[in-house]
C-alpha cells in the first residue's frame, strides 16, 4: 500500500507562554494561513478541505475558522480537543485527498493555552469537567483522590516503568538538556536560555518523580500545514515533503496515553510489553525500517512519554530507551536526532504541530543552525502508536529499501 | 466487610470533585456511603473489574454481579504532589497518591493518609473510607494497621 500525499505549504508563529494572550486565535490563524498559502504558492480559493485541531475555547472551531478566514471548503473535520490527534488529522487529510473529497487540505492548529482558564489539573481549566467522566479523566485524573493534572498519570506509570526495568531516574535529564540545546538554536522556541545539568537536578518536583524540567511548556501559537496529492505538490513553490507511511492511534483497555501498555495503569493489564520494532504498518507502507529514519519527533508532554514513544516506534526494545538516548545518540550529529526544534519541553507544547512544521523544515533544508545533515526521512510518533513518516523530495516509498 | 470511616473536613464545599452518580455506578457509591467497597464481578469469567463498566474487558460478557472487597492490598505505584492543583488538598501538600493493588486483582487510585513516608512498591495497605460533606465516601489508603 502506498500513500500519495505531500505537504506543500507550512507556516507557524513563534511560540511562547501567553504570547497571544491579548489576541484571538482566529487572528493568529489568519497570519499562518496566509503565510502557508504563500509558502505553497497557492491561492486561498484553492483550499477546499479543512481540518481544525483543538477548538474553542482555546482555538476557533472549524465552522468559524472557515467563515472568518474566507475559506470555502467541501470537506471539513475537527477531532476531540486533545493533542493526541496530530497524526490522525494528517492521516484524515491524506485519506480525503486519496478519495477525492478535497484537493488541498488545510490542517490548522491555532490556539492560545493562555486562554484555557488555568493550569491543567485546576478547577478553572476549561477541560476540568472531563476529569469527572465515567471511567476517569483523559489522563487518568481522579479528582476525589487529589489526583489531577496529566503529569500525575505519567508519574504513576513512570514509577512502574522505572522500577520494572531498574532504570535510574537521572537518565531522564538527557531529554530536557538535549532538547533545550536544540531550542537555543530555534528562534521560534519558547525556552531558549541554556539549561545546565545542575539546574535540572536542583529543580523542584511538581508531582514526584517528575521535576519541572520534565514538563512541557504550554504555549500560545499557530501552525498551518497544507497537504495535497503528490502529483499536485510537484507544482508547488517549495519541494514537496512526502507522506510515506502512517499508522493510527490505538485505544482500548490496555492503552493509556500517558504511559505504556503493560504497566497496569488503573485496570490495564500487567504484562511484558514487547515493542514492535520494524514490524509495523507505517514501515511497511514506507518500505523503510527504523534504522532508515533520520530524525524523530515525539509527543513529549512529559519526558517519560518520549521513552515510551521511542520504544513504540521501534527504535529500541522495551525498557531500553533511557539508556538508548545517552551518549549523543539523539544529538544533532547523532544516530537519531530527537525533538530537534526543542520539542514540547522547550520549543513549546502546541500538541505536536510545531514538531510537524519542524519535520517539513528539516526535510527542506530550512532548519538553520539546527539542520540535521542530509536528513532524508523524518518521523512523528506517540506512545499510543500513532505515527507519520515523511520523506524529502526524491525519497519515494520504498526508495531506501 | 464494613470498612472504617473517617470524616473529612474541608475549608469549602468539595461538591465538584466527585463524579456524578449514574445508573451504572450507583451501587458502588451507595455501598461506599454505608462502608462497603464493591466492585463488579463477571458472572461468565469470574474476573473482577474497576472502574464500573458495562462490558467485561476480559471476555465481553455484560452479565455482572457486585462483590465486596476486603480493602486489603499493597502499593502498586505512587506519586507525591508538591504543587497544589486543588484547594481542597492545599493543606496536605506534599501528599502521596497511590495506586493500590487490592486483593483479587482490582487496582484503585487514592490518597495515602500517611504523608511523611517514602512508599515502596509492595508495601501492604488497608482501605479506609473518608466521608465527605454531603455524605458520600471515597476510598483512601493507610500503611498502618495493614497486615
Ligand atoms: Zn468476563
Amino acid at each position: 500500500m502506498k500513500v500519495a500525499a505531500a505537504i506543500t505549504g507550512v507556516a507557524s508563529t513563534a511560540f511562547g507562554p501567553r504570547k497571544f494572550a491579548d489576541r484571538t486565535a482566529i487572528s493568529v490563524a489568519s497570519e499562518v494561513v496566509a503565510a502557508a498559502l504563500a509558502d505553497a504558492g497557492l491561492e486561498r480559493s484553492q483550499l477546499d478541505g479543512l481540518i481544525v485541531h483543538i477548538g474553542s475555547p482555546r482555538g476557533a472551531d472549524y465552522d468559524v475558522a472557515a467563515s472568518l478566514l474566507g475559506l470555502n471548503v467541501r470537506f471539513a473535520a475537527q477531532p476531540w480537543s486533545h493533542g493526541r490527534f496530530t497524526a490522525t488529522v494528517i492521516q484524515h487529510a491524506a485519506m480525503a485527498l486519496e478519495v477525492g473529497l478535497a484537493d488541498y487540505v488545510l490542517c490548522l492548529a491555532s490556539y492560545r493555552n493562555s486562554s484555557a482558564g488555568g493550569r491543567h489539573g485546576t478547577k478553572t481549566r476549561s477541560t476540568f469537567h472531563e476529569y469527572l467522566r465515567q471511567g476517569g479523566g483523559p489522563h487518568g485524573e481522579t479528582p476525589h483522590a487529589g489526583f489531577t493534572a496529566p503529569l500525575a498519570g505519567t508519574g504513576m506509570a513512570a514509577r512502574r516503568y522505572f522500577d520494572k526495568y531498574k532504570i535510574s531516574l537521572e537518565k531522564l535529564a538527557t531529554l530536557a538538556l538535549t532538547q533545550r540545546r536544540y531550542a537555543t538554536l530555534n528562534p521560534l522556541a519558547a525556552m531558549r536560555k541554556p539549561l545546565t545539568a545542575d539546574e535540572y537536578f536542583n529543580s523542584r518536583y511538581i508531582v514526584e518523580p517528575l521535576r519541572i524540567f520534565d514538563c512541557s511548556v504550554e504555549v500560545d501559537g499557530a501552525v498551518a500545514v497544507i497537504i495535497t496529492t503528490a502529483d499536485r505538490a510537484r507544482d508547488g513553490r517549495k519541494p514537496p515533503v512526502h507522506l510515506l507511511g502512517f499508522q493510527g492511534i490505538n485505544a482500548g483497555p490496555n492503552e493509556f496515553g500517558m504511559g505504556q501498555p503493560g504497566l497496569g495503569f488503573n485496570q490495564a493489564e500487567v504484562f511484558d510489553y514487547v515493542a514492535p520494532g520494524g514490524d509495523q504498518m507505517m514501515y511497511r507502507m514506507a518500505g523503510l525500517q527504523p534504522a532508515d529514519i533520520d530524525m524523530l519527533q515525539v509527543y513529549d508532554a512529559f519526558s517519560p512519554m518520549t521513552l515510551w514513544a521511542i520504544e513504540r516506534m521501534g527504535h529500541c526494545k522495551t525498557g531500553e530507551a533511557a539508556d538508548w538516548i545517552q551518549n549523543g545518540r539523539i544529538d544533532q550529529n547523532g544516530e537519531l536526532p530527537l525533538n530537534t526544534s526543542g520539542g514540547m519541553l522547550s520549543e513549546g507544547h502546541l500538541n505536536g504541530w510545531p514538531q510537524i512544521a519542524e519535520i517539513v523544515r528539516q526535510l527542506r533544508n530550512e532548519a538553520g543552525e539546527r539542520q540535521i545533515p542530509d536528513a532524508k526521512t523524518g518521523q512523528w510518533g506517540t506512545g499510543l502508536g500513532d505515527a507519520l513518516i515523511f520523506g524529502r523530495d526524491g525519497v519515494q516509498p520504498g526508495a531506501l529499501a | 466487610m464494613t470498612l472504617p470511616i473517617i470524616e473529612r473536613v474541608f475549608p469549602g464545599e468539595p461538591d465538584d470533585l466527585l463524579p456524578a452518580v449514574t445508573s451504572d455506578n450507583e451501587p458502588y457509591w451507595t455501598a461506599l456511603a454505608r462502608g462497603e467497597l464493591l466492585t463488579q464481578s463477571c458472572t461468565q469469567c469470574a474476573r473482577l473489574r474497576f472502574p464500573v463498566m458495562p462490558v467485561c474487558p476480559y471476555c465481553g460478557s455484560t452479565n455482572t454481579e457486585w462483590r465486596a472487597l476486603s480493602g486489603e492490598g499493597e502499593v502498586f505505584s505512587w506519586v507525591r504532589y508538591h504543587r497544589c492543583f486543588l484547594q481542597e488538598f492545599a493543606d496536605l501538600i506534599p501528599y502521596v497518591v497511590i495506586t493500590a493493588q487490592l486483593d483479587r486483582g482490582v487496582r484503585i487510585i487514592g490518597r495515602l493518609l500517611e504523608r511523611d513516608v517514602i512508599p515502596v512498591t509492595g508495601m501492604p495497605v488497608t482501605t479506609i473510607l473518608e466521608r465527605w460533606p454531603g455524605g458520600r465516601c471515597v476510598p483512601v489508603f493507610s500503611l498502618s494497621g495493614a497486615k
